[in-house]
């Protein structure tokens, strides 16, 4: 029987086996599920709704494995993981032209609480939410990037003005013009 | 410097973006500027909360599920990438390149583990297995006698047929149908998972229908 298997399988041409198909490797579905996260939320803050850094997403990791033979060292696979997704987020504005954003009433009602909370932290929780995505919404799309690249995935000024495809104290301005604007807005929900 | 530092200034002095002039400037200033002190917390408190947010999920969506989708799209399109552009050979951080050597030892010891596996294998696995290659030769979902209790449900079973890719547990099934078309190649692969092309004889236009189990 094990002769028959082993008969049949090679009989099939290379093409249509999926014995070698994408993802049937342990350490890529690793990779995946490990950065997930990460690269949609970083997507998500750049472009704004969510369907759209789905999709952004999925087409981040999918070049990503498909170049995967550009990467030579395990340790910076989630930096050069970053780059790619930031950098595809960017080339989606750029095709668009447009930032869109979600209206905050349409949203859908929480299905899942992900966490135990108080009603009281929940609603905190989604204030502190509700108040960025606001700040985020006065920043121009160049803004916005350069402060999360800077600000939440810690990239160095010069990293920032790589992807971005400006010079440093361009990148500088942006930042800054960003910061200002973010405390501004947060000191005006406060009062 | 004028009296205050400018807003600019103290929004890049927190993460070390100024010049080596300018930040050592802002230091002395602030060293004895209560007002400029102030506000210069009040930036890292902003950059705290926008580091501490952006790592929050936008309101109102089930992780777990979007990560599922994502994944399966993923895996769609990393199966469509191969059958637009087959990979001729696969190289990269996730595949092993053993020297020729070792992986002939390798390949060895696989065979010969292989063949004690199979010879010890418990009956109910072995007829999964006999199924599986059942499904291959004769490229039908229907069971071909059974053997030693092949009956009894053995947890989620996905098969590839002709008329289509179905998952069956428990005597339910839900299966992706494919009508008006001719099997290419249908293939079965532990862990559970199945996958087949069709190819329309009329139009010529190839699907794709592939179903995992998790």
């Amino acid at each position: 029987m094990l002769a028959a298997l082993r008969e049949t399988m090679s009989e099939a041409p290379r093409s249509t086996r999926f014995d070698d198909a994408p993802l049937s490797s342990e350490r890529e579905s690793r990779f995946v599920a490990e950065n997930m996260r990460r690269v949609f939320l970083l997507i998500y803050r750049i472009v704004g709704n969510v369907a759209d850094a789905q999709d952004l997403t999925q087409e981040a990791f999918i070049k990503a494995l498909q170049r995967q033979d550009q990467l030579k060292d395990l340790e910076k696979a989630a930096h050069w993981l970053s780059r790619i997704a930031s950098n595809t987020a960017i080339d989606f504005l750029r095709r668009s032209g447009r930032i869109s954003f979600s209206d905050l009433e349409d949203l859908p009602e929480p299905l899942v609480s992900s966490r135990e909370e108080s009603p009281e932290q929940r609603i905190l929780r989604h204030e502190h939410r509700e108040t960025l995505e606001q700040g985020l919404e006065v920043l121009t799309s160049r803004e916005r990037t350069a402060l999360l690249l800077r600000d939440v995935e810690d990239l160095p000024a010069e990293e920032v003005a790589a992807r971005l495809n400006c010079s440093k104290a361009t990148v500088r301005s942006h930042i800054a013009n960003a910061r200002v604007k973010l405390r501004r807005h947060f000191d005006k929900r406060k009062a | 410097m004028s009296r205050h530092v400018p807003e600019a200034d103290l929004a890049l002095y927190i993460t070390g973006d100024l010049s080596l002039w300018k930040n050592a400037a802002v230091t002395v200033h602030t060293a004895g500027c209560e007002a400029c002190r102030q506000r210069l917390d009040s930036y890292r408190r902003s950059r705290l909360k926008l580091k501490q947010s952006a790592a929050e999920l936008p309101v109102g969506e089930d992780w777990d599920r979007l990560a599922a989708e994502m994944t399966a799209n993923i895996r769609v399109g990393l199966a469509a990438g191969e059958c637009v552009a087959p990979r001729r050979t696969r190289t990269g951080i996730f595949v092993h390149r053993p020297m020729a050597m070792w992986a002939s030892v390798a390949a060895g010891a696989l065979v010969l583990i292989g063949a004690a596996f199979w010879l010890n294998l418990p009956a109910s696995d072995a007829d999964s297995l006999a199924h599986a290659a059942r499904i291959l030769v004769h490229g039908t979902a229907h069971t071909v006698g059974t053997t030693r209790g092949a009956t009894e449900d053995r947890g989620p079973v996905v098969e590839a047929s002709a008329d289509g890719v179905a998952l069956r547990e428990n005597g339910v099934a839900v299966s992706i149908p494919e009508a008006a078309s001719r099997p290419v190649a249908v293939t079965v692969s532990a862990p559970g998972s199945a996958s087949a092309r069709y190819v329309d004889a009329d139009t010529g236009q190839m699907t794709i229908t592939s179903v995992y189990v998790q």
